[in-house]
């Protein structure tokens, strides 16, 4: 991979919480325009990496680099403006009392970019949702279409990297499907860099072109989309995660399946 | 033909909401013997409510309405509730999705065994003690005398539903329904408890009501799975016919999930009908 | 117009605010008792706006030859040990209280929410030292904070309004840094704090709306008790000085001829029971609408 071409460098990435270690030692780089995923169970640390990043964990590492440039102790409005998260909660992820418009609105208020009426409009054609949306509050809108809010908010001010944070683990599966095309369309029409979080290999491996793999705080393995899926994994952990993942094996399936 | 452990035909549950009148479930019918029975669907599909007709929790403003509902010989529709509490807990129990919530966070883990059990066969404390141990080590807790006295909050997720298990099989229930019992566990542990749970039911010869939004993890557990939609019963077939399914939303279910293994370009995108809920 | 408040998909946020606005209102009206509280309100605010249309004499004329006359056709709720009428001293008595709850609640309300915010948010020591000073204005008796204060400055309305606002405040500083405490560290704070909001931003526009329901129907329950604090002031003769009709007061002029002219003290004390009941149910009723738990 061309040194040009990283566009988020992470080299030895370490996150604590008093005495508890969340993330220990955690490297990876994402090139311009690949989606990176991040896979765990719960407690892995894969979420407070993400966390790390945009300044919402107390941090330290030995190299943290989004396009080349080092980034502060303290997060900057132009760091904010070209790194931007989705969260998981669509039902927590808005203001309670925000209409659409004003969801929208505000990022570009912080940033004085112009033209906020025609940015707001493109912005809710660019996820799938018509003017209607504009003025509707939350508690108005479904999950699906509350994330897909979520993504124009983080999309809005023109990021080149998003972080995504389990993103359609509360939605129905036939809504994920669309959240997950809708994402995948715009990372390839905009050339946006993605680091995908998810408990669900599935989603990660039709998502992301590489992986990595944790478990206590470390990565266990970094694989391709290939090794994934024809299930070529170094790591018992690694293994056990994608046979846990293709369904209910009895015991004496089981058994046979890991010999 | 042996006598169906659960029959239920044209269930109807109506809500009288802000709007005019909501309908939950529409005539929703399906029998089963001691038998593993999956009912899948997506939020607003009926499924939490099917089982919760079923265990007569539905009070007004909802209004149950079927033509039979008849569980090991007795009407579900004429309990008073001197007779649902014989029924709820004892013949029928349930398994829910987050031991967090459904174990009482005050009382220690053997306290609650020891009540389920002191409730249900009127035990001594020293009987209810014994047999509390022997269901811990039945649902596989290696370290019983750890989790006996520890609090919920004190034990793992997965050691959680597994003492949910044991609490609610206490009663000796012909039936269980586990609605989404594993979807808050870490998928390395969801195996383990699904081994349990099934361990547990072919043993005593239960029927158990598997609900899941899950169809891949259904169809890999359940005999026979239930597919739900807006309040309707779209499909209904056998585990291992699913890939043959006729109706248009599992079809569509079925091909918008991602797989390992499988490669696509985009994922299918589920178009829905307003025929699927005619 | 009720389709388009209720629009599914409103053009404006003007109609998107009314819209939801008109559904609170809606579900306020809906309880009986909530419009009886409103209606006992809105009273007081008439009776105060329109006291020299809806007196029928001057409150402040003595006419010694008519004391003490008994409710009749002539003096509706009867003459008082100066032979004012008493009608007329209740409905101008209703502006001293109107000025004194609206004061109040003025100075408290804003105060309150403010400290309580900034503490929550900030954190560290300027949430100790807020809440430092919070626990010292709470140590202070009102009614002995009252005697201090009257002792210095004259017996007035002002010091009353003021004994009361500066015991009253931490409360509402305390509820505010509770609520906001429960919502810093929510996803969507966290998400605008990401896109490089500053902490005014985030405190004016996005803590402010989610605390202000709690502090408004405490502020309307709050105002039941206020009256009655103000009328044990004015009764200690430690508020508006006489001859102000000022409800409390008229109850201690009251005081002696309660046996055999009991309407001099009681009819201003019936008057700040219904008001403060009035307040306590609109309280209520606020509470049943805006209380997002139940929402």
């Amino acid at each position: 991979m061309n040194g040009n071409d990283t566009m988020i460098d992470v080299a030895g990435l370490d996150v604590r919480y008093g005495e508890f270690h969340a993330v220990q030692d955690v490297s990876f780089r994402v090139a311009r325009g690949e989606s990176f995923g991040l896979v765990g169970e719960s407690g892995s640390g894969k979420s407070t990496v993400l966390r790390a990043i945009m300044g919402l964990a107390p941090c330290q590492a030995a190299r943290l680099e989004i396009g080349g440039a080092a980034v502060g102790p303290v997060r900057d409005k132009a760091f904010c403006r070209r790194v931007q998260m989705v969260f998981q909660d669509p039902y927590g992820s808005i203001h309670p009392r925000h209409p659409v418009d004003r969801v929208l609105a505000e990022p570009l208020s912080i940033h004085k970019l112009p033209d906020a009426e025609s940015r707001i409009l493109q912005a809710l054609k660019d996820v799938g949702l018509g003017p209607a949306f504009r003025f509707r509050f939350p508690h108005q809108l479904s999950g699906g279409q509350r994330q897909r809010v979520a993504i124009a908010r983080a999309l809005i001010t023109e990021p080149e990297v998003l972080l995504l944070d389990e993103p359609t683990s509360a939605l129905d599966v036939s809504v994920q499907s669309e959240i997950l095309n809708l994402l995948d369309g715009l990372r390839k029409a905009r050339g946006l860099s993605y680091v995908m979080v998810s408990h669900n290999l599935a989603v990660v491996a039709h998502m992301c072109s590489r992986l990595a793999v944790m478990n206590h705080g470390r990565i266990v393995e970094e694989m391709t989309r290939e090794d994934l899926n024809d299930g070529k994994a170094a790591q018992p952990y690694t293994r056990e995660l994608i046979a846990a993942s293709k369904g209910y094996r009895p015991a004496g399936a089981a058994a046979c399946a890991t010999a | 033909m042996p006598q169906p452990l659960l029959s239920v035909r044209n269930l109807n549950v109506t809500f009288d909401g802000p709007r005019g009148t909501v309908s939950a479930l529409r005539d929703v019918s399906w029998s089963m013997g001691a038998e593993k029975i999956g009912i899948v669907g997506e939020s607003g599909s009926g499924k939490t409510i099917s089982s919760r007709a079923i265990l007569g929790l539905l009070r007004p403003p909802a209004r149950v309405e079927a033509e039979q509902m008849e569980f090991d010989g007795i009407d579900l529709r004429a309990l008073g509730s001197r007779q649902w509490r014989e029924v709820r807990g004892r013949r029928i129990s349930m398994v829910m999705q987050d031991p967090r919530y459904s174990l009482n966070p005050v009382m220690t883990v053997g306290d609650q065994i020891m009540e389920a059990c002191r409730i249900h066969h009127r035990s001594s404390r020293r009987d209810a003690r014994a047999r509390s141990f022997e269901m811990l080590e039945a649902v596989r807790i290696k370290d019983p005398d750890r989790v006996f006295k520890a609090y919920p909050h004190q034990i793992s997720g997965g050691m959680g539903q597994r003492v949910m298990i044991a609490m609610m099989l206490i009663p000796e229930p012909r039936l269980l329904i586990a609605d989404e019992p594993t979807s808050a566990l870490d998928v390395t542990v969801q195996n383990k408890i699904l081994e349990v749970i099934d361990d547990m039911v072919s043993r005593r010869h239960m029927g158990l009501i598997f609900i899941s939004h899950d169809l891949d993890l259904v169809s890999t557990f359940c005999d026979r799975i239930l597919i739900m939609y807006r309040g309707r019963i779209v499909e209904e077939c056998r585990a291992d016919q699913l890939h043959a399914a006729q109706h248009p939303y599992t079809r569509g279910l079925l091909a918008c999930a991602p797989r390992l293994g499988e490669r696509r370009e985009q994922l299918a995108v589920l178009d829905r009908q307003e025929a699927w809920e005619r | 117009m009720k389709s388009w408040l209720l629009a599914d998909s409103p053009a404006s946020r003007l109609q998107a605010n009314l819209g939801q606005l008109y559904l609170l209102l809606r579900g306020f009206f809906r309880s009986p008792l909530a419009v009886i509280g409103f209606g006992i309100v809105c009273a007081l605010l008439l009776c105060a706006a329109f006291a020299p249309w809806l007196a029928t004499h001057d409150p402040y004329q003595q006419a010694l030859t008519h004391r003490l006359l008994p409710p009749g056709a002539e003096h509706w709720f009867g003459t008082d040990h100066l032979g004012r009428d008493i009608w007329s001293r209740v409905i101008y008595g209703s502006r001293m209280t109107l000025l004194i709850i609206v004061m109040v609640a003025a100075i408290v309300g804003p105060l309150g929410l403010a400290i309580g915010i900034v503490a929550g948010y900030v954190g560290g020591w300027v949430d100790r030292v807020l809440m430092r000073i919070t626990d010292i204005f709470l140590a202070f008796p009102r009614l002995v904070l009252a005697l201090a204060f009257t002792s210095v400055l004259q017996p007035s309305v002002e010091s009353a309004i003021i004994a009361i606002a500066v015991t009253s405040w931490p409360a509402y500083a305390r509820l505010a840094r509770a609520e906001t405490l429960m919502y810093r560290g929510s996803d969507f704070i966290q998400a605008i704090e990401l896109q490089g909001a500053s902490r005014l931003r985030v405190l004016a526009g996005h803590i402010t709306p989610l605390c202000l329901s709690s502090v408004i129907v405490r502020l309307t329950l709050d105002m039941a008790g206020v009256i009655l604090i103000a009328a044990g002031l004015g009764f200690l003769g430690l508020g508006a000085p006489p001859p102000q009709a000022e409800w409390g007061a008229m109850i201690a002029d009251g005081r002696n001829y309660l046996i055999d002219s009991w309407w001099v003290a009681t009819i201003p004390g019936l008057a700040i029971c219904i008001v403060s009941l009035g307040f306590n149910i609109l309280g209520d009723g606020m509470r049943d609408v805006l209380d997002p738990k139940t929402r």
